[in-house]
């Protein structure tokens, strides 16, 4: 859903420097805030999402969006902008059982129904693989259309293989904000959208940010204790493009990214017997393929978790083992 | 068979069957009356569409129902993640379609249109969610409809499956982690927890 938009946040040093090729140093000038005077280039489908992840970062906005993704409908509140100097992300549902997310700087808080799960939530340089975009995505402009009562500029982006999805975007034509996202099957099926109803973008409000109290009475609890798993596993095969994103992380899990699409791959030991074979899930978009792995008398349990095709899961998970050298 | 079987059995010929009704009938300690009423009502229905009739002695459900049996059990199920419909399942019901075919070329009197490849092809079609619609047969019993009939077989099989507690709960607890790390990978994001439909602390 909005992954493609975090995604595309890696790709600002990369776009930024093609948009200077292109269109001079026009588009690369800090004064180009101010898009109505400044006019930035609009001509080709880079330098919109170069637009588009320059001004994620930067953009102060609040509005509503809906979730769709099979048969379920959700619709949610979206605060995005910094409280003093400091970046703040609120995400709330206002479906169902009361949830909520809450970034101020590194500090990351769940709420679910009145108790809170905190995490660090720690910046860190990704690595930088998108230089690869183009040889696995056909990134095209599709037109003008019309989101939340603004105008847009639709944007294609279409997998080269079939390893990954595509994704069909709706960008804010004066901010370049993300209005739309859809998350594409291989036969053009919409996997999920995410579409904001409405949105106000400018300075957020004291009652937007105010979620001291919420977070203050919500009961702590404890995140999950990770089981130790042996170091040195890996993945013998990833798909084209695919590099791991962190390597401070504990070594029971892996995330991969192209660039736009995320793969996390778990391992756990498992308690004899062994849960039966080979399984597949999907939660919306989500697939996981979950499969037995032993070594050295001991069990565990593989997990391929992402917003990837079933065949890519399972080509990761079945390529898992302690002697790959990715 | 309760009238209330046999009108559920009547819904779900007409596609008006919700999933609490298929849920009942698969669920039905009397399947080979709930099989035996899909049958009547199928027959008295093309017989009173003057639908050519010359196959409907045909009965392949035995053999599906082998075939099925002998698939792996996915280990993931219940409300949250939705186990996926093997693809082998698909295949190996498009084998046994493709069997009762080639019974019927070989009958004598039997002029069936279409090849058995053809009909293999068929059943790998991912099963539509909510509402279950079960396939119309055509004008006439040929080999397509009754294989399009067929390919719904392994999207019903979920709804019997017993869920995986641990499983579901190990999913949603690594979907908050793979969340996180998706967000962070991506520079920031909390809207990708639109995702995490709920918290599984330990």
């Amino acid at each position: 859903m909005l992954r493609p938009l975090f995604a595309l946040l890696l790709l600002v040093p990369l776009l930024t420097a093609h948009a200077e090729n292109r269109a001079g140093q026009q588009a690369g000038d800090p004064s180009a805030h101010k898009p109505a005077v400044q006019s930035p280039d609009k001509s080709s489908a880079d330098a919109w999402l170069a637009r588009f992840s320059r001004g994620m970062a930067e953009l102060s906005y609040h509005g509503v969006l809906t979730y769709e993704s099979g048969d379920r409908l959700e619709a949610l509140r979206v605060t995005h902008g910094r409280v003093d100097g400091v970046p703040f992300e609120r995400l709330e549902h206002l479906d169902g059982d009361r949830r909520e997310v809450i970034r101020r700087g590194e500090q990351l808080t769940c709420i679910y129904l009145g108790q809170r799960l905190s995490r660090l939530f720690r910046q860190r340089a990704a690595a930088n693989n998108l230089t690869g975009l183009a040889a696995h995505y056909d990134v095209r402009m599709e037109g003008e259309g019309r989101v939340a009562g603004r105008r847009t500029m639709g944007i294609s982006i279409s997998p080269r293989d079939e390893y990954r999805f595509g994704y069909r975007l709706a960008l804010d034509y004066d901010t370049g904000l993300l209005l739309r996202s859809e998350l594409l099957s291989a036969d053009g099926r919409v996997l999920e959208r995410f579409q904001f109803i409405e949105v106000t973008l400018g300075p957020l409000k004291p009652e937007w940010v105010a979620t001291e109290s919420l977070v203050k009475n919500a009961a702590p609890i404890d995140a999950p204790a990770i089981a130790a798993v042996p170091a040195g596993w890996g993945p013998h095969w990833l798909p084209a493009g695919f590099v791991q994103a962190q390597t401070h992380a504990p070594e029971d899990v892996k995330t991969y990214s192209d660039g736009l699409a995320v793969m996390s791959v778990f391992v756990e030991p498992a308690d004899e017997p062994l849960p039966s074979a080979e399984g597949r899930a999907q939660q919306g978009a989500t697939v996981a393929f979950t499969k037995p792995l032993r070594r050295q008398d001991r069990s565990y349990i593989i997990t391929v978790m992402g917003e990837v095709p079933q065949a890519t899961a399972a080509g990761v998970a079945n390529s898992i083992d302690w002697s790959a050298r990715p | 068979m309760s009238d209330r079987l046999r009108e559920s059995v009547s819904a779900l010929l007409d596609g008006e069957a919700d999933e609490l009704e298929l849920r009942r009938l698969l669920a039905s300690a009397q399947q080979d009356e709930v099989r035996s009423a899909w049958r009547d009502y199928h027959l008295q229905r093309d017989s009173l569409a003057g639908v050519d009739m010359r196959f409907a002695h045909l009965d392949i459900s035995g053999r599906l129902q082998a075939a099925l049996a002998d698939e792996k059990t996915p280990t993931v199920s219940g409300r949250w993640w939705r186990p996926l419909t093997s693809v082998a399942v698909a295949a190996s019901v498009a084998a046994v379609v493709a069997v009762g075919v080639r019974n019927f070329n070989t009958a004598p009197s039997s002029v069936v249109p279409g090849s058995a490849a053809e009909v293999a092809q068929v059943p790998t079609a991912a099963p539509a969610a909510g509402r279950v619609y079960p396939a119309q047969p055509g004008p006439t019993l040929g080999n397509v409809a009754v294989s399009a009939q067929l390919s719904d077989v392994p999207a019903l099989q979920p709804v019997s499956l017993n869920p995986d507690e641990l499983a579901q709960e190990r999913l949603q607890r690594y979907l908050l982690r793979h969340t996180e790390r998706a967000a962070l990978t991506n520079g920031q994001g909390l809207i990708n927890f639109v995702r995490v439909s709920q918290l599984q602390p330990e």
